[in-house]
């Protein structure tokens, strides 16, 4: 068992507590997860007991694109839950840090990009492997390495963390949301596809795609820049009624992003195609042309 | 087809094999009731036989049966067993399982078969402060056993590689052939009660499967064909690359030796 030591607490966020720590034992700093567990009169909740042991399972793959699951550790045991430690590799820099710093400067260089989005669909594609949808990919959970491959964090946990949201209130982004989720509709791995469709744009863009401030208004948004979607697209079993849609003027994507090439475009689409069952999976995905191009410097 | 195969440097090892299965049939005409509080530890084949019996009795999947006694085998390997009630871990790693596996045993079930199952005759347990105690062993019990085991509790099972080495083999011998003798039956019989023994622990999911595969065709004299006896090359060479000759006798042998460890009943 590792020796930790709490060095401080840096982020507080949605989904538990990070805090940055050393392993006494050879000074390598850490980052640890704070999660609460309920303790019902049923013991340990199913889902939590099935996550924590896929994500201890799938820290043995060592995939380069997903952040290394050091140890799961037990903290304080109280009445009705069990704090419990997740520690993982650290990292200085996300996405969102990158991006902002990129977006002082000169942009993101186009080759740079496409490198960015294939550690991210390699990252997505391992994880739909071993049946994990992120469910929220964003650029504040896509670490960075100094040489700057991409790692997916804050994964595998997704029930786990329902209970601790219930605690908290902070506030989700929607930025990343795929419309069935925003429909409240069954979802699985397709929504992680639409994060990095949106990860793309922003690249590109330099700011986030489509920043809607609630459920509606992040449907809009999309809907607004991609156009209503095909009648027979449109989910039939929810309350939302397809000609009641009013979307308005629709923007062009195109113009939107001009330093966006053929092939990223075409990719792009495919990745924010509005029926999830025609969206492209991440294998695909990392089939696409937009890989295979020849490089070009902007 | 020979039901002992061909006299040769198997033939000693081919008598334990068949001992085994006469033993076997021998005491399966009747299934035994064991008294558990009469038993002791039996480096762990008691509660491993304990969890199979409740297992059934709440009629849980194979997997998460297999995989409670992985988890108790586990867990005492990393504990001083004489400081537990192995029954109440025993119960508990089933509940547990049922978890691991999505294959939910209530915990009511469980604390009423394993009561039954203790105390043979009893009626059913009054809901009451014994109830209520033991739901909370239970309950303290699966946080502990967690923690011990690192919150490691998902498991490689043997049992899948078998399925696909029986696969192909169904095909390699022949419809009439594999029809002829059970093999996949007493392949997975092996495997499950191989479970009673903690040395599962030490091999490879793999070559446990390879074994208890090996071991029903010996018993039924099967050969399979296109396959040379010589030392070079064994015939489960073309599943697993990394399994040697000596390692396969020796966990054949601990499969045999699991039979030798049941309780005799008066």
């Amino acid at each position: 068992m590792m020796r930790l030591e709490l060095e401080y607490r840096y982020i507080s966020g949605a989904y538990g507590t990070v805090f940055k720590g050393k392993n006494k034992k050879n000074d390598a700093v850490v980052a640890l997860k704070r999660v609460r567990i309920p303790i019902t009169d049923d013991g340990v909740p199913l889902s939590t007991i099935r996550e924590v042991s896929l994500l201890k399972q799938i820290g043995t793959y060592r995939h380069p694109n997903i952040v290394q699951i050091l140890d799961v550790c037990h903290g304080k045991r109280l009445e009705k839950e069990l704090i419990m430690y997740i520690v993982f590799e650290h990292m200085e820099q996300d996405l969102s840090s990158y991006l902002d710093k990129c977006s002082r400067g000169a942009g993101i260089k186009s080759t740079e990009i496409r490198k960015i989005i294939h550690g991210i669909l390699s990252g997505v594609e391992f994880l739909h492997l071993h049946r994990i949808v992120h469910r929220d990919l964003k650029p504040q959970n896509i670490l960075l390495t100094e040489s700057g491959v991409v790692k997916l964090a804050d994964f595998g946990l997704a029930k786990t963390y329902d209970f601790d949201m219930k605690l908290t209130s902070v506030v989700v982004t929607l930025w990343y949301r795929a419309p069935e989720i925003l429909l409240g509709m069954p979802y699985a791995t397709p929504v992680d596809i639409w994060s990095v469709g949106c990860i793309l744009g922003e690249l590109y863009l330099l700011k986030p795609l489509f920043c809607g401030s609630s459920d509606s208004d992040q449907l809009m948004k999309i809907l607004r820049i991609l156009g209503r979607p095909k009648f027979e697209d449109w989910p039939q079993d929810i309350s939302l009624k397809y000609d009641s849609l009013d979307v308005g003027e629709v923007g062009d994507l195109r113009n939107l992003i001009p330093n966006l090439c053929e092939n990223g475009y075409d990719l792009m689409m495919k990745m924010l195609t509005f029926k999830y069952s025609k969206r492209i999976t991440a294998g695909d995905a990392l089939k696409h042309v937009y890989f295979s191009e020849e490089p070009l410097d902007t | 087809m020979s039901y002992y195969g061909s006299a040769g440097k198997y033939s000693n090892k081919m008598k334990d094999v068949i001992d085994v299965m006469e033993l076997q049939r021998e005491k399966n005409r009747k299934i035994q009731q064991l008294d558990y509080r009469k038993l002791d530890f039996a480096g762990g084949f008691t509660p491993a036989r304990f969890i199979f019996e409740c297992g059934m009795k709440l009629q849980g999947q194979p997997l998460t049966l297999a995989t409670a006694a992985i988890l108790m085998h586990r867990f005492f390997k990393e504990v001083d067993q004489s400081n537990y009630d192995c029954y109440l871990i025993a119960a508990s790693t089933l509940y547990l399982a049922g978890k691991v596996k999505d294959d939910p045993l209530k915990i009511r079930d469980i604390i009423n078969v394993a009561h039954n199952t203790l105390h043979r005759g009893n009626g059913p347990l009054e809901i009451g402060d014994e109830y209520w105690n033991m739901r909370d062993a239970i309950v303290q019990a699966e946080l502990l056993i967690m923690r011990v085991l690192k919150f490691e509790v998902s498991i490689t099972h043997p049992h899948k590689f078998m399925l696909h080495y029986l696969k192909s083999m169904e095909g390699w011998l022949g419809r009439d052939q594999w029809n002829a003798a059970p093999i996949a039956r007493t392949a997975a019989a092996f495997l499950q009660d191989f479970h009673h023994d903690p040395s599962i622990l030490d091999y490879a999911p793999q070559h446990v499967a390879i074994a208890c595969i090996s071991l029903a065709l010996q018993c039924y004299g099967v050969r399979l064909p296109l396959i040379e006896d010589n030392d070079d090359e064994a015939w489960y060479s073309v599943f697993v690359k990394d399994l040697q000759k000596d390692r396969h006798w020796e966990i054949m042998e601990k499969v045999m030796e699991v039979y030798n460890k049941e309780p005799e009943t008066s």
